[in-house]
């Protein structure tokens, strides 16, 4: 074990540089360094089911310093947040010095550009109802110009079927009924025709 | 060798990018284009987010740039700052390069911001500097200069505890 430990901080030796004087304390070097048992070895047998006995709390010591303790961590760390919220605003403060952030100027100069901004929404605004206008109106004719043409259409269609209508009327007169039947039969009858026709240059009949 | 592929390929070339002009604000965190397809009055949008789009996020690496397509009846673009402001730009009717002017008069950054930015950046890149937000502390981290004093002693010539108080350096 000796001869473990010469090797081992022989070893330790080979790793570290030689700390200054103004580091050390009381004239020891401290090092926490596992340079026995490495990690992976398990506990050793005496001390696997060790269980240590817990401190002993007395009641009154505990009800006198637990306000106290209260008390002082609180002051403790009100401070470390004191401190922690002026050392933020200093460095906020320290980096605007250096970059050249102006608050007050950026805000102003944000203003300005909102009311750039609305200027010219303003003016897209007056150019779009301009545009949705034209559009309508374009609609509208074309809408009116078709409602002409299925008027004119409807018309054209309503005379024809007039005609239509006037026509089959007239023809009605002629048709053979049971009523005329035998009288038509009649004048078939008695009516000849003559197919023995002879074509002319012009096809006209003879 | 091939031409490079692509409608107007140029817009993907780095001269064309690194010649962009608008660097939006600190405070410019998202940028919403909307416009539609086959509209009239989109056609400034549309032209300019394929032409200038690229170059603005070059320009502008940690703006998130997004575009909705047939989604409002009227094109516009929106920006969205860090203190949860949103400015809205109108973009019905109008040509590109307008669209590009009034952004950059509205939210881009000035001439001068930018030349101070590129005199900063200058300043870090230089070796010879040192200190708060420069890439080394202090000269003691450079091999071949004196090493650090809160690890080694300086030599007592050099302390003004011996130099100008005449006290002897003592060791702890």
């Amino acid at each position: 074990m000796c001869s473990q430990l010469v090797r081992a901080s022989q070893a330790v030796k080979f790793l570290i540089t030689e700390f200054p004087p103004c580091l050390k304390l009381h004239n020891v070097t401290v090092l926490s360094v596992r340079w026995r048992k490495p990690r992976w070895v398990p506990k050793s047998q005496s001390k696997l089911f060790y269980v240590r006995e817990p401190t002993a709390i007395l009641a009154e010591e505990y009800e006198m310093l637990k306000p106290k303790y209260d008390a002082y961590r609180t002051e403790m760390k009100a401070l470390r947040y004191f401190f922690l919220q002026a050392n933020k605003a200093e460095r906020r403060q320290e980096i605007a010095r250096t970059e050249g952030i102006d608050a007050k100027k950026d805000e102003v100069q944000h203003i300005k550009a909102l009311e750039i901004n609305r200027k010219w929404n303003e003016e897209c605004a007056r150019l779009r109802e301009e545009r949705l206008l034209k559009e309508r109106e374009k609609k509208e004719e074309i809408e009116y110009h078709k409602q002409l043409k299925k008027q004119q259409e409807d018309q054209i269609t309503k005379t024809e079927t007039e005609s239509f209508v006037a026509q089959s009327l007239e023809s009605s007169e002629k048709f053979i009924t049971m009523e005329n039947l035998d009288e038509e039969i009649e004048k078939l009858l008695d009516s000849k025709t003559d197919y023995n026709i002879g074509f002319r240059s012009k096809s006209q009949k003879q | 060798m091939p031409f490079m592929k692509g409608r107007a390929a140029i817009r993907r070339t780095l001269q064309y990018l690194e010649r962009g002009s608008l660097v939006l604000n600190d405070s410019v965190q998202i940028m919403t284009v909307n416009y539609n397809s086959g509209h009239k009055a989109s056609r400034g949008t549309y032209d300019f987010i394929f032409w200038y789009l690229g170059q603005v996020q070059f320009k502008n690496p940690s703006v998130q740039i997004l575009t909705f397509k047939n989604m409002t009846p009227s094109p516009y673009i929106s920006f969205y700052l860090d203190n949860g402001e949103k400015i809205l730009v109108d973009a019905d009717s109008r040509d590109k390069d307008e669209i590009f002017q009034h952004i950059k008069t509205v939210l881009g950054k000035s001439e001068e911001d930018l030349q101070k930015e590129a005199l900063a950046r200058e300043k870090k890149a230089n070796p010879a500097n040192f200190g708060h937000g420069y890439s080394r502390w202090c000269i003691c981290e450079i091999p071949g200069q004196i090493p650090c004093p809160g690890w080694v002693p300086l030599p007592k010539e050099m302390r003004g505890k011996y130099n100008l108080q005449k006290k002897d350096v003592e060791e702890v």
